[in-house]
């Protein structure tokens, strides 16, 4: 009896602990380390960016009119989220946008290849599930094709990186799109991608890994 | 030869031209606008054009003393429909006729008036748009008018536009009696509201047309030759002179929302014209809704790795409850998700919510399961979420844990969910909760806003409505409004005697605006309860309504998941004075009404309602309603109510009917907000079929939370 008592306690703390460790990966939640501690995105250098010493990216959404910078929330399994000071939430898996929340006509759920996969070239299918006009799902099935446009030397904040650049090509029936990638190495350091009609490209470029 | 090849050169160019153009124009897009009389056309006339499916427009128009006000609405892609205020002034102008009524001439002449159109033919290559009208197809005949019009465009910058009309569009340069018969000729004693059917395409007919020319994004040329004589206005009334049929205009569009015009019409008026058109289906700037995304769902041990998670032995923890209660609080308060009431057993939590902010129910669902998975220990598989309104748990919603983790980052996972989460009935609670959130109950709330009373088109006054409630525990309300009058101008409306001897249940609005600067609108309390699987009950008692007050009672059986509703509705009451205050002494009027009701959802966003019963004026019949509603919340419907009064004793308008709007305020902010703004427009308020307007039937509070309502939203569930 005592044991049982002494177990579900264990239990039980073990499960508030896991909250407690919990609002470390959502920190919006407890107000703290966020995107938005950085300096408004116009008159920030790099030394800026750097002083947060956690992983940045920089987003620019031009139909939008959006450019913010995201900090890590959480890393789950092979996807990782992250979010913009106010809540906007971009979901990689393989470096690979799958999902995006707080745009409006959001990517809600995708089927994407992973970088690795658009390095090696090939072809495959992609799916994109978007927010559409009155608030129903809107669906695109496109054929996808790589192909390696050359190396690019891409700047972000003063730093230059040494680059390939690869276009991924998807077709489908009375539609087409491009999405870019710069490559360095194995990693994405730049990349353009489509989320939906309403939103278009989107780009991405990782400051500080 | 140079200048042979030139000529072929140009020839060719010319040629690549006409063929792009004729290519361009299957998918070009040139966008319908519209006239002074609020439907697709050209200055005063209309065109073969269509608005796109759900659109909605608000047209103010006004040339000389002619003033229009329209409300069109495109009901399917094929059926659109109007409802006009029109008001003519300088009615007495000409001294030399007989004031309609001795000693109280109008001075200015209303008429309100309905519209049906039906596409004939959509626009394709060689076919240009055909569109059939039938204009003020109910009224006095006014304004009584057919047509059959057709509009072609070309490469995306003309369109053309030639039809044929009978009535009033067939009064200038008529050419005889194509269908022959005899048409009635307006008559303003009449009670209007029959169809006058034995008319339509009657008389004389006459060809109009004209063309619109897009310059650019923004400016249209618009011209066109009217055959609208306008025999009572510029003939024997002499409000203006018809100098000749031709009007010419120019219009700019400020967005995709407004547009405005000024004309020439008629050689001798200057008119102007303002068109707000609203697509339900789309919020303005944005699709889907803004706002910061969601927790992540929180993905269990395998119990293979961690068989000690998921034992259950925690349930038995004294303040288990309060603990975890208190950690789901964190993740939903900022979504504006308040707990009801919460327990559990070692593998099923049921957490009952009230949802105060987000507009679509599927994402204040999700954002929910979200949360129980970051939450709950592992050994809890089953999350039932209810949500609760007015004290009452209106569904249940049961998803699996293990679902939710293996599909948050799946393609397609909203209809993947959606194929595995159950509704049912919200069921009694797990037992050992601990009741509703601090704050919830004993609770006051109050707000403030700008409101207005109408007596007569334009009149009426505008003041302040200040409304208060205070929630005494689950389902029990107590609720009132107060209206202070700021400014008005009811007593300059000339209102005449509309006939009928049914008692005054409805009609004096007059009475009521201007004998109340200071009214007590509403004073209720209010007990909702779920006192069977499936069954809703509302008992309201007080001063229902400005103009009735008593007792309503009201029972409605609907299943979570099912399409039907079925109603019954009981009220005792007594109609109150026209001070707003507490007397019942001024009508010495008490009555018993009651319905049968039936509600349908028959999908694609079309509801139908059906009420049998005892009216107001204690006349029997039924009323019938028809809404289109959005995913989003926009809905827009037209009711008629048909009794056993008599003609004669409802006098004019002979049956009330009416169209009612409902805009989300999410659609307006493109934020989740749960407010949204009502509105019921009749053309003629009268006694007949009138039924009192209690506030918080029982079909609207609960069917939310129902899947024929959170199913047109369910894309939110991952939001």
């Amino acid at each position: 009896m005592a044991l049982k008592t002494t177990s579900a306690l264990l239990v039980l703390l073990a499960t508030l602990a896991g909250c407690a460790k919990l609002e470390k990966l959502v920190p919006q939640l407890s107000g703290g380390q966020a995107g938005g501690q950085l300096a408004p995105i116009g008159n920030v250098s790099r030394a800026d960016i750097e002083k947060s010493n956690e992983p940045v990216m920089k987003l620019r959404v031009p139909s939008r009119g959006i450019e913010t910078f995201l900090t890590i929330r959480d890393r789950r399994g092979d996807v990782v989220q992250w979010f913009s000071a106010d809540g906007m939430l971009f979901s990689f898996r393989g470096d690979v946008l799958i999902e995006t929340r707080g745009l409006g006509a959001d990517l809600m759920s995708s089927a994407a290849p992973q970088a690795g996969q658009i390095a090696s070239g090939g072809g495959y299918r992609r799916s994109y599930f978007f927010m559409d006009a009155d608030d129903q799902t809107g669906r695109r099935d496109y054929t996808c094709v790589t192909s390696t446009d050359g190396s690019e030397t891409v700047t972000i904040y003063g730093r230059g990186h040494n680059t390939r650049k690869i276009s991924e090509t998807c077709e489908r029936e009375g539609g087409r799109l491009t999405n870019h990638y710069w490559l360095e190495g194995g990693k994405v350091r730049k990349s353009r991608e489509w989320v939906s009609p309403g939103i278009g490209q989107i780009e991405f470029e990782r400051v500080v890994d | 030869m140079a200048s042979k090849t030139r000529s072929l050169l140009l020839a060719t160019v010319c040629a690549s031209v006409i063929t792009v153009s004729l290519a361009d124009r299957s998918n070009a897009e040139m966008k319908p606008t519209l006239s002074f009389s609020g439907v697709p056309g050209l200055i005063d006339m209309p065109s073969g054009d269509t608005m796109p499916d759900g659109t909605f427009n608000l047209s103010v128009s006004k040339f000389g003393e002619v003033a229009r006000a329209t409300i069109s609405f495109q009901i399917t892609s094929w059926m659109a429909a109007s409802f006009r205020l029109q008001s003519t002034g300088k009615w007495d102008n000409n001294t030399d006729l007989q004031p309609a009524l001795p000693n109280e001439p109008y001075t200015t002449y209303n008429d309100r008036s309905f519209d049906l159109r039906f596409r004939l033919a959509e626009e394709g290559i060689w076919m240009p748009a055909v569109t059939l009208g039938l204009q003020d197809f109910l009224g006095t005949g006014f304004n009584s008018a057919e047509y059959l019009v057709a509009t072609k465009t070309f490469n995306d910058r003309l369109k053309v536009t030639a039809g044929i009309g009978w009535g009033r569009y067939g009064s200038y340069q008529s050419f005889g009696n194509p269908f022959s018969g005899i048409r009635d000729t307006w008559d303003p004693s009449g009670l209007g509201s029959e169809l006058n059917a034995g008319n339509w395409f009657r008389g004389p007919a006459s060809l109009f047309g004209g063309f619109e020319y897009k310059i650019n994004d923004k400016w249209t040329v618009k011209a066109e030759y009217s055959s609208d004589n306008y025999d009572l206005e510029a003939g024997n009334k002499k409000v203006f002179e018809r100098k000749n049929p031709y009007n010419i205009g120019v219009e700019y569009a400020w967005g995709d929302n407004v547009r405005v015009g000024a004309y020439s019409l008629y050689g001798s008026e200057f008119g102007l014209s303002f068109h707000l058109v609203m697509d339900p289906k789309n919020r303005p700037g944005t699709i889907g809704v803004l706002g910061s995304g969601p927790v992540p769902v929180v993905t269990r041990p395998s119990r293979a790795s961690d068989p000690d998670a998921y034992d259950g032995g925690w349930v038995t923890q004294a303040d288990a409850n309060a603990v975890l209660r208190k950690n789901l609080t964190r993740y939903l308060e900022k979504d504006g998700i308040r707990i009801e009431d919460f327990a559990y057993t070692a593998d099923r939590v049921q957490i009952r919510i009230r949802n105060d902010k987000i507009d679509a129910p599927a994402q204040a669902i999700g954002r929910t399961a979200r949360a129980l998975s970051i939450v709950m220990p592992a050994s809890v598989e089953f999350f039932d979420i209810v949500p609760v309104v007015k004290g009452m748990g209106v569904s249940k919603v049961t998803i699996r844990r293990s679902d939710l983790e293996r599909l948050e980052h799946t393609p397609n996972n909203a209809a993947t969910l959606r194929e595995r989460v159950t509704w049912s009935d919200a069921g009694a609670m797990i037992p050992g909760g601990l009741g509703p959130e601090e704050g919830l109950y004993q609770k006051f709330r109050w707000r403030i806003l700008p409101g207005f009373r109408v007596t007569a088109p334009a009149r009426g006054d505008i003041g302040i409505r200040a409304s208060a409630s205070y929630d005494f525990a689950p389902g029990w309300i107590a609720s009132g409004t107060v209206y202070q009058k700021i400014a008005g101008n009811s007593e300059k409306a000339k209102l005449v005697d509309k006939g009928g001897t049914l008692p005054h249940v409805r009609s004096d609005t007059r009475e009521y605006n201007e004998g109340s600067d200071f009214a007590f609108e509403r004073a209720t309390l209010a007990w909702y309860a779920r006192p069977a699987p499936n069954v809703y009950s509302r008992v309201t008692v007080g001063y229902l309504e400005r103009m009735h007050g008593g007792v309503s009672g009201e029972v409605l059986w609907k299943p979570a998941d099912s399409p039907l509703a079925l109603g019954v509705e009981v009220n005792y009451t007594k109609q109150r004075d026209t001070d707003g205050m507490f007397g019942f002494g001024e009508y010495d009027y008490a009555i018993t009404t009651g319905y049968l009701s039936a509600y349908y959802d028959f999908g694609n966003g079309y509801l139908g309602q059906l009420d049998v019963g005892r009216y107001l004026a204690g006349d029997v019949g039924a009323t019938l309603t028809l809404d289109r509603e959005f995913a989003n919340g926009w809905k827009v419907g037209a009711f008629a109510t048909l009794t056993d009064a008599s003609a004669a004793e409802v006098g004019e308008g002979r049956f009330d009917k009416g169209i009612r709007i409902t805009i989300p305020m999410n659609w307006m902010l493109s934020n989740p907000t749960r407010q949204e703004i009502n509105q019921t427009i009749r053309p003629l308020q009268r006694d007949g079929g009138a039924r009192v307007d209690v506030e918080g039937r029982l079909y609207d509070t609960i069917r939310d939370y129902h899947t024929d309502r959170v199913d047109d939203q369910w894309s939110r569930v991952w939001r």
